[in-house]
Parts: structure tokens; C-alpha cells; sequence
């Protein structure tokens, strides 16, 4: 991945003279070959487990296995996935473990993962009066609220935390995730408790028997350890180059190796190489399904984060939209070419070319607040979508993948479907143009973005939208 | 993964976390290592060898780490190995960073430590939440979306704030401006 400094020597120095960049990964060499051949060095970190370790207490052991009775009123599936989420039901725990202490009962209330990602839901109780005003307290939810992360071994020790936050009263964990996303359920809310959706990175670097998740309001001895199932995954090697997807820093895309995908009911984790470093380029991938249509990466994924490699590879993962029941997927499909989910020999596919990546022209902002609009007639040609226009009643009906919208000048409710629904920004009329806010790519399923001027130094930000059906 | 998540990561012993830390610090630390070795004979090399040393230490001493302050302390690390490592390399230690003495290297060379250690001062001298946004972006390689959000501002305003802060640099640089 390029690095940003590159840009900042260029247009501060523009006579031309390169950037002495360190390269990161000349660095994490040295460093990594001075760890391996140093066995003091590699020691280290395991004497700070060590002399940090927690023996957790007869009764912390008591609370981490007992599963208390709990009514459970949120199921994680339909926290994070929409539809029909019974292909994976069959892999949900929901024995419910719970800690407490005085003040909290933290309960993991449901949970599933793959080998990817963990998916839970959180409640937590107040027990007190006290504790009920800390839970509705403006600093509640911080960083350090949850400490959640994978470990092999359930009674592996806890490391003392690093402290108590002096604002928010909380224990700083001295472990936690790679990455967590934290969602509050706030239909779920009560007076004293408050419910919570935490997908949780697993380590691919580390062996994930068990997570280990705490509440960090109560203390390292209230951690629960909850056993993992993952679902069962298969990965496709594909070690084929081909086109990429534009980004918001690179509105050409470019070409992308693909090594390979992975794929669960929950996640696609795609492993790539970049051809030219400078270049940020995502995947563009198609679903082939066992009844022979063809699914979008829009249609079916949300991106969930990347890691960049100095060595010019990347990992992007993804969260599927919907449970995919993988026996209805008969293969990926990469550069029209489709690699079966059985192992068997790749194969030649055609896929239309409106499924791929395409720019529209920027439009003025709608209201002051809002972002750029979209050309809604040109969106709809692009999509090889119906589109017609009333220009009496200033109104357009257009229809595309089963979702028929109807929009009028000046009005922000839409009709999707023939259901009312609210527009952040009425449409309106530019230059003759019906411009609309970037929010119907939602009801269509698209993927929209705006491009960013990451060259000229100008006070131009932004160049095109980005358009991946 | 933030700061405060990464050094927490490092100190449990997790490599993954350490490479992590070497892809978004080292443009920082490298930097700073910089300011101190221009004015010396010091070769790539060297700068490798002191970076390496600096992440060397990070592993060593996570655990004793303000996780909030892992900037501060990377740049004052830097700055001490890329002092010891003048000592190595010429028996005249130059006592501050504008010695005016310094060993003959290639011309060019020279120019860019130079301009590598005086751009990276003039962002340090920028005002908040522009350093902050500089150095993030710049020298840590940080999507610009995520410094935005954590400065609370929106993304225009940052990519604005970064265009009025090159022209700045570049007029304060390429001109001759006052030393920062």
C-alpha cells in the first residue's frame, strides 16, 4: 500500500527529488530475525504472562462454568444478519453463561462464530441503584468496556489489568481483540440493563478454543470462558490475477491477484496481492448460486476491515448481508472465471457487464448538510434498470434486482415497494437532472461512494461516485 | 486496531501485533531518527539498524508503555539510539540536532536527510489538530477516515485542512522560511 508520506514529499518538495522512505518491511525483517535468533528476547513476553498471571479464585471459577438460567431475548443471528438465518441455527450457543459481581451481571446471552470472527450478544444488569446510573453514564461504553479475545486454553491466566480509567471507573484489560465492533440493541434497553452486539476478530495467528469476555467495570476474576464451535469453512485457491474494483482512493481500480477465498455461513475472507502497491485496489467477486444466477459482492457482503502487508499483500474480510447456506453456492467467480465450491475444475462463466464497477458525475449537495447527490436517471441506465419520468408530477419510478422506487421532486418519502420511506434529503431537479441523496443505494443494494482527489493539489476533493451493483 | 489496543496486544506477547506496529511507526520513527543522523555520515544502514533497535525496545518494554502515549515515547527512543549510534560513528558528537559541523556524504544524500529531518520538524511545529492530523495520516499511514473521526471532524474538513497544511510546508520549506 502506498505510503502516505510519499504524498506529502511531493507536493511539499515537487522538484522531484524522491522520499527517503524506510521500508517496513526491510524492518519488520531485521526485527523479526534479531527475535528468532535471540531465545532471551522470545522469552520475554512469556515472563510477562507470567508474572502477570491471575489465579482465578474458587468462586470465579464457579461463575465462569455455571450456566445460570437466563431468558435469552436476542438471538445474534438476527442481530447481525438479515433474512432467513435458519441455515445456522443449529450452530448458535445460547447456554448463556453469566458472571457477577455486587454491582453487574454480565451475560453473554448468544453467540457464534466461524473461524474468523466471533459473533455475541452482551447484556448487562444493574444490581444497584449506583450501578444503574454508571450504566446509563455518558462514559459507559468506552474502549475498555468489554474485554473480549480468543484463547486455546479456557484456564489460561488473566493478565492484571493496567489500571482503572479515572474518568470512567473502568479496568483497563491488558488483553483484548485485534478488532471488536461494538453496537448497543437499543430496542433491548431496559431501566437497568442494556444489551449490546460485539463481533470480535479471532486471531488467525492463534488457536481459538475458547474466548475469554469480561464485562470491565467488574473485576479480571468475572471472566467468563466461553467455548467456541466455528462453523465450518471451505476455501477456494484461485492464484489467478485479474480486474479490481475501484476505491475511494483510485477511481481507475487495476488488476489484483487473488490467492485465494474463504468462505463460511458468516464470512468471506479473501486473501490478495497487489500488483502495483501504489494502487489501492479491492477484490471483484461474483457468487455463482446452485440455481445458476449470479450474486453481486454488493448484493451479498458488508466489508468489514482490510490488513495491508508491506510485502504487497493484503487480507479483506467481509461479513456476509444473509447467512449463506454454502450448499446453495456452487462457486466464486473472478474474472469471468468460476471456481467451484466442490474442488472442481475452474471453468469459463459470462457475466454482464453492468454487474461491474461504474462512475457517475458528482452532483450539488441536496440541503448544507448533506453529501453529494446522484444522478438518478443515469444510475438507472448504467444499471440496465426500467426507468420512467412523469415530468407533471415531477415523479420517476424506476426498477431494479425486484425493488421498484418511486421518488417526487421535493418530498422525502419515497415509496419502495408501494412502502413509504423516509429520505434523508427531498430529490430535486439540477439543471433539468434528477439529483437524490446517496441513500437509495441501500434499498437497491449498491454499493456507492465518492472518489477523493488524493493527487492535485486543489481544492477539488472529490472526483466521481463509484458504482458496484 | 488503536494504540492503546495495539501496545495492550504487544505487551501479551503477540508478534502479530508487533509487525503491525512496525507498519504504521516506522515512517514516524525513521523520521525522527533521521533529524538526529543528517548531519552525520550515518549510511541507510545505520537508520535501519536504529529503527530496528527502536521496535526491539517496544517488544522489550510494552508492558511498561502509557498505551496513550506510544507516540511520545517511540520518538524519545528514536532519538536516543539515533544519538548512541553517532557515538559509533564519529568521535566528535555533535551536542544538539543543528550542528553546524557534519561529515562530507553524497551530495544528494545529504539533501535528503536534510529535507527529510527539517519537513518532519516543521510538522511537529504545526498547531492542533493539524500536528496530530500530519502525523497520523503521514507519518503513521493512517486512513485519513479514521484520524478524521478520532479528531471529531468530518472528511472534507480533514482532506482541507491537509491541503492548507502542505501549502504551508511547501511555502515554508521550499523558500527558505525560518528554520521551525
Amino acid at each position: 500500500m502506498r505510503q502516505h508520506l510519499d504524498q506529502l514529499w511531493r507536493q511539499v518538495y515537487p522538484d522531484g527529488t524522491p522520499c527517503p522512505t524506510v521500508r517496513p518491511g526491510d524492518i519488520r525483517s531485521r526485527v523479526n530475525a534479531a527475535l528468532d535468533a535471540a531465545p532471551s528476547e522470545r522469552r520475554q513476553p512469556m515472563r510477562h504472562k507470567t508474572r502477570f498471571a491471575a489465579i482465578l479464585t474458587a468462586a470465579a471459577v464457579a461463575l465462569g462454568s455455571t450456566a445460570l438460567a437466563v431468558t435469552v431475548q436476542w438471538d445474534v443471528l438476527d442481530a447481525f444478519f438479515r433474512g432467513d438465518t435458519s441455515p445456522a441455527e443449529t450452530l448458535v450457543d445460547r447456554q448463556a453463561p453469566s458472571a457477577n459481581d455486587e454491582n453487574y451481571t454480565f451475560t453473554v446471552e448468544s453467540s457464534v462464530s466461524d473461524g474468523d470472527t466471533a459473533y455475541l450478544v452482551v447484556r448487562v444488569d444493574a444490581l444497584t441503584e449506583d450501578a444503574a446510573v454508571q450504566l446509563y453514564s455518558k462514559y459507559f461504553l468506552n474502549m475498555d468496556t468489554f474485554s473480549v479475545y480468543p484463547v486455546a486454553d479456557p484456564e489460561e491466566p488473566i493478565p492484571e489489568d493496567l489500571g482503572v480509567d479515572e474518568q470512567t471507573g473502568c479496568n483497563i484489560p491488558a488483553r483484548n481483540a485485534m478488532s471488536m465492533g461494538v453496537r448497543e440493541i437499543k430496542q433491548a434497553a431496559t431501566q437497568t440493563s442494556r444489551t449490546w452486539q460485539l463481533d470480535v476478530s479471532l486471531d488467525s495467528n492463534e488457536a481459538a478454543n475458547y474466548l475469554h469476555a469480561r464485562l470491565c467495570y467488574m473485576n479480571r476474576a468475572c471472566t467468563i470462558a466461553l467455548p467456541l464451535s466455528p462453523a465450518e469453512s471451505v476455501t477456494l485457491d484461485i492464484g489467478a490475477s485479474g480486474p479490481g474494483s475501484p476505491t475511494s482512493e483510485n477511481a481507475q481500480g487495476g488488476t489484483i491477484t487473488l490467492e485465494s477465498v474463504t468462505l463460511s455461513p458468516f464470512t468471506c475472507q479473501i486473501a490478495a496481492r497487489h500488483e502495483d502497491g501504489n494502487k489501492e485496489v479491492d477484490p471483484l467477486i461474483f457468487f455463482l448460486l446452485e440455481d445458476g444466477t449470479l450474486r453481486t459482492s454488493g448484493q451479498l457482503l458488508f466489508h468489514s476491515k482490510t490488513s495491508y502487508h508491506s510485502d504487497g499483500t493484503a487480507d479483506y474480510s467481509y461479513q456476509f448481508q444473509e447467512v449463506l447456506d454454502l450448499s446453495q453456492l456452487s462457486a466464486v467467480v473472478f474474472d469471468g472465471t468460476a471456481y467451484p465450491l466442490d474442488g472442481g475444475a475452474a471453468y469459463g462463466v459470462e457475466v454482464d457487464s453492468r454487474l461491474y464497477p461504474f462512475q457517475l458525475p458528482l452532483m450539488d449537495r441536496l440541503s448544507e448538510d448533506s453529501g453529494l447527490a446522484l444522478p438518478l436517471e443515469a444510475l438507472y441506465e448504467a444499471l440496465g434498470a426500467s426507468y420512467t419520468w412523469d415530468g407533471e408530477a415531477q415523479t420517476a419510478v424506476c426498477s431494479y434486482r425486484g425493488v421498484t422506487l418511486e421518488l417526487t421532486v421535493g418530498s422525502r418519502t419515497a415509496l419502495v415497494n408501494g412502502v413509504p420511506v423516509a429520505l434523508e434529503d427531498a430529490p430535486a431537479l439540477q439543471n433539468g437532472i434528477l439529483a437524490v441523496g446517496n441513500d437509495i443505494s441501500d434499498f437497491l443494494g449498491l454499493n456507492t461512494f465518492v472518489v477523493y482527489n488524493t493527487e492535485e493539489d486543489s481544492f477539488l476533493d472529490y472526483l466521481c461516485w463509484i458504482v458496484i451493483p | 486496531m488503536n494504540d492503546e489496543a495495539l501496545i495492550r496486544r504487544l505487551a501479551a506477547g503477540s508478534r502479530t501485533a508487533l509487525n503491525q506496529a512496525v507498519d504504521r511507526f516506522t515512517p514516524y520513527v525513521s523520521a525522527v531518527a533521521w533529524r538526529v543522523l543528517a548531519p552525520s555520515a550515518a549510511t541507510r544502514e545505520d537508520l535501519e539498524e536504529v529503527v530496528a533497535d527502536v521496535f526491539l525496545a517496544l517488544w522489550s518494554h510494552a508492558m511498561d508503555i502509557d498505551p496513550g502515549r506510544v507516540r511520545t515515547w517511540l520518538g524519545a527512543v528514536a532519538k536516543n539510539k539515533a544519538v548512541d549510534r553517532l557515538r559509533t560513528l564519529s568521535p566528535t558528537l555533535p551536542l544538539c540536532e543543528n550542528a553546524a559541523d557534519r561529515s562530507p556524504g553524497p551530495e544528494e544524500e545529504t539533501l535528503l536527510r536534510e529535507r527529510a529531518a527539517r519537513l518532519l520538524a516543521a510538522v511537529e511545529a504545526l498547531e492542533e489538530p493539524d500536528r496530530t492530523l500530519f502525523l497520523r495520516h503521514y507519518y503513521a499511514n493512517e486512513k485519513l477516515k479514521d484520524v478524521a473521526r478520532d479528531l471529531g471532524m468530518n472528511q472534507a474538513t480533514a482532506r482541507t485542512r491537509l491541503h492548507r497544511g502542505r501549502r504551508l510546508l511547501r511555502e515554508q520549506l521550499m523558500k527558505g522560511g525560518d528554520e521551525p
